[in-house]
């Protein structure tokens, strides 16, 4: 767990990517996340933190095809590795431990 | 989508997004950039699409997709910074004496130059802190004849001139004399000067209390400097007290402080009186009205009035004014700016200086680059290595001329630091005020930074361009042949600094020779042993007194056996008074008015300076005629163009009495031999009480100093005794190139060592290459003596191109110097080959050193090749 640093954001930018499966790249990301956080992003906040993500290991992605209305760019297409899966997993574990061991808020909810 | 066509991202902000998003990132970027410009303009429009484009291109601006500062594919200089301060530094310390000599070398050069770029900047800042100094004008006047220009007028004219000009805004007068000034118990034998009330709005000297304007328009009133202010007052603030001047007999309130005028100013002063106050002696009736010429004044015209104009307008001044014999002369202005060097006469030594001065940085600059070039050839492995290593051409420039300019600042440091050590000998030696604020005064800050990137750039560049184009196999094997043109010009470069050498030199010894010939000069009268004492009544407490017994006083004096005889006259020789006159000779045709300065000596003058009398007779004390009777010098009586003195009478032009000449004295120097001799006339009057000249028995003057002292004492004075030696005043008058000797000598000196630390590296760094070629000699049987000669003739030859060059250039220099002297040496090709034998010796001592070293060398050494 030591060596696992996730922002905040950096996490939602993951959870979407795995969320999205086959159309995770970068313009679809950032919809996806602008209607979930209900906030305009900027392409520059989302590319940074995918960048971020694949150096630290958690992304790796392939070349999609181009398309007119990019420009005659290609897409990036992200999928989360292995070792994303088992962070993700473990800190949406302790997450939920963590829950449980509020009591007031438990019966609130 | 139907997006037409012709909608696209702005294309000037993709240019700049290309420009920082990293390569490898970029095409999924500009992408995603496209894609979602494109859903902008569905959804709000094209103009605002285009904002919001803009705004995410600046958004984009994030560490982990920008391109990377330090990539390592392209190393920027910064990076490498640390790697070449270390390299250069091992090298440093490993080439400890090059490195110390390179410093030094430099550290001396910029030192030397700094400072005389200090003493001309100095020597041309005279009177430059007058806010009007272009426009103010000392007022002179030239004959039509001659092109002789007199700085002295007559006393009415200033004031005349500035009422009848509207563009003279002012004027002022500036007349020296001097009194006993008295406050309380204090007197203080002090200068005054007598000026208008123009003096306040024609200079800006800093008045620390009181008026000056009131002080000097407001009679009974007197201005202090601070210095005059503190002796009489202390600390107490003078203004409103009474002071007196004792001879002048005025009692007058004190208006003003003002500092003391700063040393870069040609007027110099004590205390200043209104005209109105002026002593009695300064009014029309005494001053000799129209045709006594010894008044200074100065005018200051409207600004846009040129000099020329000016005097054009002034041109009908002397025909409406002046007395008749003088009707034709013309009044002329003398810029203010360049009163210091009239007066100095030192504008040419300051031209001097300022050769020397580029000389010196010339010589230290090309120096360096020699050794800078010697020192780079020991690391040529290091610098093919790098090349193999990647580093590419401008690299390797950036490396060395960081170096070089590192190098260049340490020696610029220290050559700081030993200028402030220096400057006070400077300043005391030549009596000048240059402060030590180099870096806040403007020029002088500019010429610092200026010569430090100069020389470290110019001196540096082209050696790292040279040494870092080299083809690194040839660098690594140490084996470079430098092609013909670096060659010719490093050859060059030695050529122009042993031609500086030389020019300095010759110079040195030019103003040397010069200056001995006019101090051995026969000056036609003899002033050793001869003491020249103030005994002016107006000295003593009681001045009727002095005025009565002055005759008696001089007889006992002359009566003591240490003593050979004793005169009085108005001035000694060397510091003779600017009083000119004209004076009118009636021939039986026509009238002829010659201009004469004017001397008064009592009849024991002649005797005393052993002048020699070679018409007529000297003035006796038993003719009561006598005081109407004038001796003057040949060259007055060439002036008049008379054969003899028979019934000769002149008479000043101002009318008068005739004066009956009685004699002729030779023609003696009483001034510097610079100038010539003026026609002059002496008057006399045995009751003067002036300038006492005592002349001892050589071998007995202390005694004689005692007795005069005693006795003069008695007098009862205001102030002790002081006395000069007449021949030792008069050799100050070659002060000026005495201390322009001193100084290019010194320089000259500095120069040649300079030089020749060059020199030195420069046969290190040649013979270093041919180390392989002496070493085959000497194993094929070559004697030392052979090798030494066979080395050193390369350089030898150089040096001999270095004088040729130099010999007419320091020709023509030499000659324009020596016509400043009326009475010059000649230029004797002596005086080159002299200066050539000096060069050549020390040259071929350095090479010759440095060829013995590698000859005698064990040839092994330079033929082992591992």
């Amino acid at each position: 767990m030591k060596k696992t640093k996730l922002g905040e954001f950096e996490e939602f930018v993951l959870l979407t990517v795995a969320v999205l499966q086959e159309e995770a790249y970068g313009v679809e990301i950032k919809r996806e996340l602008e209607r979930r956080l209900k906030q305009r992003l900027s392409v520059g906040s989302v590319q940074s933190a995918l960048k971020r993500l694949e150096e630290k290991g958690f992304l790796k992605s392939h070349l999609g095809e181009a398309t007119q209305k990019r420009g005659g760019k290609r897409k990036r297409i992200y999928t989360i590795t292995k070792y994303a899966e088992k962070v993700l997993a473990e800190l949406k574990e302790i997450r939920a431990g963590l829950w449980e061991s509020i009591p007031q808020l438990t019966v609130n909810m | 989508m139907n997006t037409p066509n012709d909608i696209r991202p702005p294309q000037w902000l993709l240019r700049i997004l290309r420009s920082i998003i990293r390569g490898e990132y970029l095409e999924e970027i500009e992408g995603d950039m496209t894609e979602v410009f494109f859903e902008n303009v569905e959804t709000f429009g094209v103009r605002k699409a285009r904002f919001l484009f803009a705004w995410d291109v600046i958004m984009l601006a994030r560490p982990a997709i920008v391109k990377r500062l330090y990539a390592t594919h392209s190393l920027t200089p910064l990076y490498m910074l640390s790697n070449y301060l270390r390299t250069g530094w091992r090298n440093f310390l490993k080439y400890k004496s090059y490195s110390a000599i390179n410093i030094i070398g430099l550290c001396i050069g910029f030192s030397a130059s700094l400072l005389l770029f200090l003493i001309v900047n100095y020597e041309r800042s005279f009177d430059k802190f007058q806010a009007n100094y272009r426009n103010i004008y000392r007022i002179a006047e030239s004959w039509p004849n001659g092109n002789d220009i007199l700085d002295q007028i007559v006393t009415p004219q200033a004031p005349i001139m500035d009422e009848e000009y509207p563009d003279i805004l002012h004027s002022t007068r500036f007349f020296d004399s001097e009194d006993i000034i008295q406050a309380g118990d204090t007197y203080l034998r002090t200068g005054f000067h007598t000026v208008d009330s123009g003096f306040a709005h024609l200079f800006d000297f800093k008045v620390v209390s009181g008026d000056l304007h009131h002080a000097v328009s407001t009679p009974g009133q007197i201005a202090l400097t601070q210095s005059v202010a503190k002796k009489l007052f202390g600390n107490d603030d003078p203004v409103g007290k009474v002071v007196s001047l004792i001879n002048s007999e005025r009692q007058l309130t004190v208006a003003a402080v003002v500092e003391d005028p700063p040393r870069n100013s040609t007027l110099q002063f004590d205390v200043l009186v209104p005209w109105e106050s002026a002593p009695d002696f300064v009014k029309p009736e005494q001053a000799g009205d129209w045709y006594n010429m010894f008044m200074t004044a100065y005018v200051q015209l409207a600004p846009g009035i040129s000099k020329e104009e000016m005097e054009q307008k002034l041109s009908d001044f002397p025909g409406r004014h002046f007395l008749p014999d003088r009707k034709s002369n013309k009044i002329v202005l003398l810029p203010l700016e360049g009163q210091h060097f009239r007066e100095t006469n030192s504008q040419r030594i300051v031209s001097i200086l300022a050769v020397i001065a580029s000389a010196i940085l010339l010589i230290s600059c090309i120096n360096f680059v020699n050794l800078t070039i010697s020192q780079l050839l020991g690391r040529l492995r290091e610098i093919g290595v790098r090349k193999v290593m990647g580093s590419n051409r401008p690299q390797l420039v950036f490396q060395f001329m960081t170096e070089c300019l590192i190098v260049c600042s340490i020696a610029v440091a220290m050559g700081l630091l030993l200028t402030y050590l220096v400057l006070p000998v400077v300043n005391n030696y030549f009596g000048y005020g240059i402060t030590d604020d180099f870096f806040t005064n403007g020029p002088t800050a500019l010429f610092i930074v200026g010569l430090c990137l100069l020389a470290g750039i110019l001196s540096s560049f082209w050696p790292s361009l040279m040494l870092s184009g080299l083809r690194p196999v040839t660098s690594i094997r140490g084996a470079v042949q430098w092609n013909k043109s670096g060659g010719y010009l490093r050859k060059g470069l030695v050529v122009v600094q042993f031609a500086a050498s030389v020019l300095l030199i010759v110079g040195t010894v030019v103003i040397w020779s010069q200056v001995q010939y006019m101090k051995s000069q026969d000056l036609k009268f003899k002033g050793d042993h001869v003491v020249s004492v103030e005994t002016w009544a107006e000295l003593f407490k009681d001045p009727e007194r002095v005025s009565r017994e002055i005759m008696t006083f001089k007889d006992e004096l002359a009566k003591e056996s240490a003593i050979e005889s004793v005169a009085m006259s108005q001035a000694v020789p060397g510091a003779y008074w600017h009083n000119y006159n004209g004076f009118v000779y009636f021939d039986s045709t026509e009238k002829k008015t010659v201009s004469l300065r004017q001397i008064t000596i009592d009849d024991q003058y002649f005797t005393t300076y052993r002048m020699k009398i070679v018409e007529g007779r000297n003035f006796s004390r038993d003719m009561e005629s006598d005081q109407k009777a004038a001796i003057i010098n040949q060259t007055a009586m060439r002036a008049y163009g008379w054969n003899d003195i028979t019934d000769k009478r002149i008479q000043t032009g101002g009318g008068g009495d005739f004066i009956e000449i009685i004699g002729v004295v030779e023609d003696y120097y009483y001034q510097s031999l610079k100038e010539e001799i003026q026609p002059l006339i002496h008057f006399f009057n045995p009751e003067l009480t002036a300038r006492l000249s005592v002349r001892f028995h050589p071998d007995r003057v202390a005694e004689g100093l005692a007795i005069l002292e005693k006795k003069w004492s008695a007098l009862d004075p205001y102030e002790p005794f002081k006395y000069e030696f007449v021949d030792e005043s008069f050799d100050r008058l070659y002060k000026e190139q005495e201390r322009l000797g001193t100084t290019s000598s010194v320089f000259a000196c500095i120069a040649l060592v300079i030089a020749g630390m060059g020199l030195f590296s420069m046969a290190a760094y040649s013979i270093r290459l041919r180390k392989k070629e002496v070493g085959i000699r000497r194993v094929l049987g070559a004697s030392l003596r052979s090798i030494v000669v066979k080395l050193s003739s390369d350089f030898g030859v150089l040096v001999i191109i270095g004088f040729i060059i130099a010999c007419p250039v320091a020709w023509y220099l030499m000659n324009i110097f020596l016509q400043d002297f009326t009475y010059r040496i000649q230029l004797t090709p002596w005086i080159f080959l002299a200066a050539g034998a000096i060069v050549f010796t020390i040259s071929m001592v350095m090479v010759g050193l440095q060829s013995r070293r590698a000859a005698v060398d064990n040839p092994v050494n330079a033929l082992r090749d591992e």
